[in-house]
């Protein structure tokens, strides 16, 4: 089994940490993981801002030859999954491919610390890792399922008014939409504040930074990395 | 016939004994269980006009509208409950243009 | 004034309120749909007529025509709103018609049927309590199925000219100053929800009872309509009113679903409008015909729940207005597409199944003119080390630089630390 790693540019740029715990995540499965060097972006911020781009043609160069291409991003997997590149099947976002290929579960079972779940959009309603409220199906969640511990859940699944090009057209409805999801979760007082989507929690973090929320905020793969890693 | 009733009532829709003074009162073909409303064909408009509506009608249901729509042959109303309205501030009123009460009297015998 | 400023005013003014009163709704809905097992079938169902109906409009349109004569219904049928408008104004003086009661109809609206007749001395009473409500505030809707959802009991009582605050009584005070309206009126107009094809019959959902009283009162009932809404059959029909309801308020009907043929007592007409919809099946945005109003994408929208839909500045705000008001005005509504976070909510919701996101991506790309930077920075970024050099420049500049190029960010949040380096790094 062949597998890639994408390294999404915002994490790659932002938040370096991000890929190398899903790196070692995937090896510590023993699997054959490699990260294509000639890889960039996947084109997400040009046809969200409405842009023309043959970005997601490059990454399908880049990626087509593996058997799997691992991401740490759900938006990310779905910009790349709505087209209809040789790729587009064969990218799954972490958590997903750890529930539906690895059959891995319960992998934060003894996790110390109360951990909110934040279920971003693309994670919920573009790859329905989870069952969004908006539709009449029995409920489930890939995420919840890896994690395998207690979680807080939002009282509403909605947006955290990230919306990539919205927060930067937008500031003031981005900022109250991340303020509420905010509220909601630390009402519910846990001790962390989760996601597979560093962009939306990357928003929270600001909100939470600047209105002086004490508040843990880190992505699912440090968690994963934490309950995974011996040397610890 | 039990969720039927229910479902009307949940629509503000009330059962009779008997026809009270003061209502007008028309005749309904069937009741749709799904959502307690009932198929009116006559279409006058003291049904809309009077303040109190009450139906006279058969014990015959179906199930669902999709059902309903197989015994439509001419055209009618649905009525479900008394005319209502959350226009002000999301708090339900009824007796919005139309009716303020509205019943069914279910046929005598069968 | 752009979305985002109207959208800081409103939000400031009543916003919380609005979200909350709204996010409510949508509970109720999410109940009243999971009461349905067959739910997401139905919605398949609904989506597939809607594909039936759009790929052959003219055969549709030609059926239902047909069969409304036979059914001793009058036609018109206009191409666009200036038409419309005017084939309404003969047939209300061809009467003398003084004074018109309207029941809501987003397509009179679309066409600014009242401001066209009362120009021309007519007077357009809005009978549905929302939009009599906005009409006597001097507004348009700002919701499709709550035309005053942005109000407050305070300002409904201040409209009327009543100290009592209480919703009950100040609704059956507004019924009773309508009910004169309807009494004296020389003619109803109405939409439709659905125009069924095989039969000639249009039908009509409503809760308060208005677009009946205006039917069956004056001696003219004039029901204007787009092409879109014909379904084939009443079997089709069947579907949708299984799910219209439950889908816009999370009733399981509403209280009046009237099906019209022949007007007993005077004549009934109606007008079928084009206005661009024939023209929008050759686009890309085509799908949008599917829709059924049925305000759902509205109500569950966290943009729209925040910003209210005075600030889409449209007849229909909210995600489908998103996609439809740029068709209309692509410069005016260019800021529309974007007041929306992709979260695909809307898309979750829509009874007839309309891809939501591709549509509004496709819409920012339509409205999006050609800039040179993206196309730099998009040719660039097909290579590592460009990419790697423009990261350089970036840790190169000063905070400042970028807090300000970033400022919608900035304003009301922390701008991130970037680390020094990367993990891909050439």
């Amino acid at each position: 089994m062949k597998i890639a790693l994408h390294v999404p540019c915002y994490i790659n740029e932002l938040n370096p940490e991000i890929a190398k715990k899903t790196l070692l995540i995937l090896r510590h499965f023993n699997l054959d993981v490699k990260v294509p060097k000639e890889q960039t972006c996947c084109g997400q911020p040009f046809i969200n801002s409405g842009h023309p781009t043959t970005l997601p043609q490059k990454f399908n160069e880049v990626f087509k030859n593996y058997d799997y291409v691992v991401s740490p991003s759900s938006s990310c997997v779905s910009t790349i999954r709505s087209q209809t590149l040789e790729v587009s099947k064969k990218m799954f976002e972490l958590c997903e491919f750890l529930h539906d290929v690895l059959k891995v579960k319960n992998i934060a079972k003894n996790y110390p610390k109360k951990i909110a779940l934040h279920n971003s959009c693309h994670s919920l309603r573009h790859l329905f890792e989870g069952s969004p409220s908006e539709l009449n199906i029995p409920y489930f969640n890939k995420i919840k399922e890896v994690l395998g511990c207690e979680i807080i859940e939002a009282s509403r699944d909605e947006c955290c008014g990230f919306g990539g090009v919205f927060s930067l057209k937008e500031g003031f409805i981005s900022y109250v939409m991340g303020r509420n999801k905010l509220d909601d979760l630390l009402n519910k007082n846990p001790d962390v504040i989760t996601g597979v989507d560093f962009s939306c929690l990357m928003h929270l973090e600001s909100i939470a930074k600047k209105d002086g929320d004490n508040i843990e905020i880190k992505h699912i793969s440090e968690i994963l990395w934490e309950c995974l890693d011996e040397t610890l | 016939m039990d969720e039927f009733i229910k479902n009307l009532r949940l629509a503000g829709g009330e059962v009779l004994e008997e026809i009270p003074d003061g209502w007008y009162v028309t005749q309904a073909e069937f009741g749709v269980v799904e959502n307690g409303t009932v198929w009116v064909r006559e279409y006058k408009k003291e049904l809309f006009l009077s303040e109190k509506v009450a139906v006279k009608m058969p014990k015959k249901f179906v199930k669902t509208m999709q059902e309903a729509m197989e015994l439509i042959n001419s055209p009618g109303v649905f009525i479900s409950g008394p005319s209502k309205t959350a226009d002000v501030e999301s708090f339900l009123v009824f007796g919005a243009h139309g009716p303020v009460r509205f019943g069914i009297i279910f046929d005598k015998g069968l | 004034m752009k979305h985002y400023e109207l959208a800081i005013n409103f939000y400031k003014q009543k916003g919380p309120r609005h979200d909350k009163a709204l996010w409510a709704i949508r509970q109720k809905r999410d109940k009243a749909i999971k009461e349905v097992d067959e739910w997401e079938e139905l919605r398949e169902k609904a989506s597939k007529i809607k594909d039936e109906v759009i790929n052959n409009l003219q055969d549709y349109v030609k059926e239902f025509i047909k069969n409304a004569k036979k059914e001793g219904i009058e036609l018109f049928f206009a191409k666009d709103a200036k038409e419309h408008n005017e084939i309404v104004f003969d047939l209300l003086k061809e009467i003398n018609a003084k004074k018109v009661v309207k029941s809501k109809s987003m397509l009179t609206e679309e066409c600014g049927l009242n401001e066209f007749l009362e120009k021309r001395g007519i007077e357009v009473i809005d009978t549905d309590l929302g939009e009599r409500i906005v009409q006597l505030r001097g507004e348009k809707p700002s919701h499709i199925v709550l035309p005053a959802i942005h109000t407050t009991k305070e300002e409904v009582a201040e409209i009327l000219g009543e100290s009592n605050t209480d919703p009950t009584y100040l609704t059956h005070k507004m019924r009773e100053l309508l009910r004169n309206e309807f009494l004296s009126a020389d003619a109803g107009i109405s939409g439709a929800n659905f125009l069924v094809a095989d039969k000639g019959w249009a039908v009509v959902c409503t809760n308060e009872g208005n677009a009946d009283l205006g039917a069956v009162l004056p001696k003219l009932h004039i029901i204007s309509v787009g092409v879109e809404k014909i379904v084939p059959s009443m079997r089709d029909l069947g579907v949708f009113l299984r799910m219209l309801a439950r889908n816009a308020t999370g009733q399981k009907i509403t209280t009046y679903t009237s099906i019209f043929g022949r007007k007993e007592n005077g004549k009934r007409v109606i007008v079928l409008v084009d206005n661009g919809r024939f023209e929008r099946l050759n686009t890309e945005f085509k799908e949008t015909l599917k829709c059924i109003r049925c305000s759902a994408c509205l109500t569950t929208c966290p943009v729209f729940r925040r910003s209210g839909g005075h600030a889409y500045r449209y007849v229909i705000p909210g995600p489908i207005g998103s996609l439809l008001a740029p068709l209309n005005n692509k410069e005016e509504y260019s800021d529309l597409p974007f007041a929306c976070t992709l979260c695909n909510s809307c898309e979750m919701v829509c009874p007839v199944k309309i891809p939501f996101s591709k549509q509004l991506v496709k819409m920012r790309e339509y409205v999006t003119k050609d800039d040179f930077a993206f196309k730099f920075i998009e040719t660039s970024l097909h290579s590592p080390f460009a990419f790697k050099l423009f990261s350089k420049i970036i840790r190169l500049t000063p905070k400042s630089i970028l807090k300000k190029a970033l400022n919608e960010w900035s304003k009301y949040k922390e701008f991130p630390t970037i680390p020094p380096k990367r993990f891909i790094d050439g």
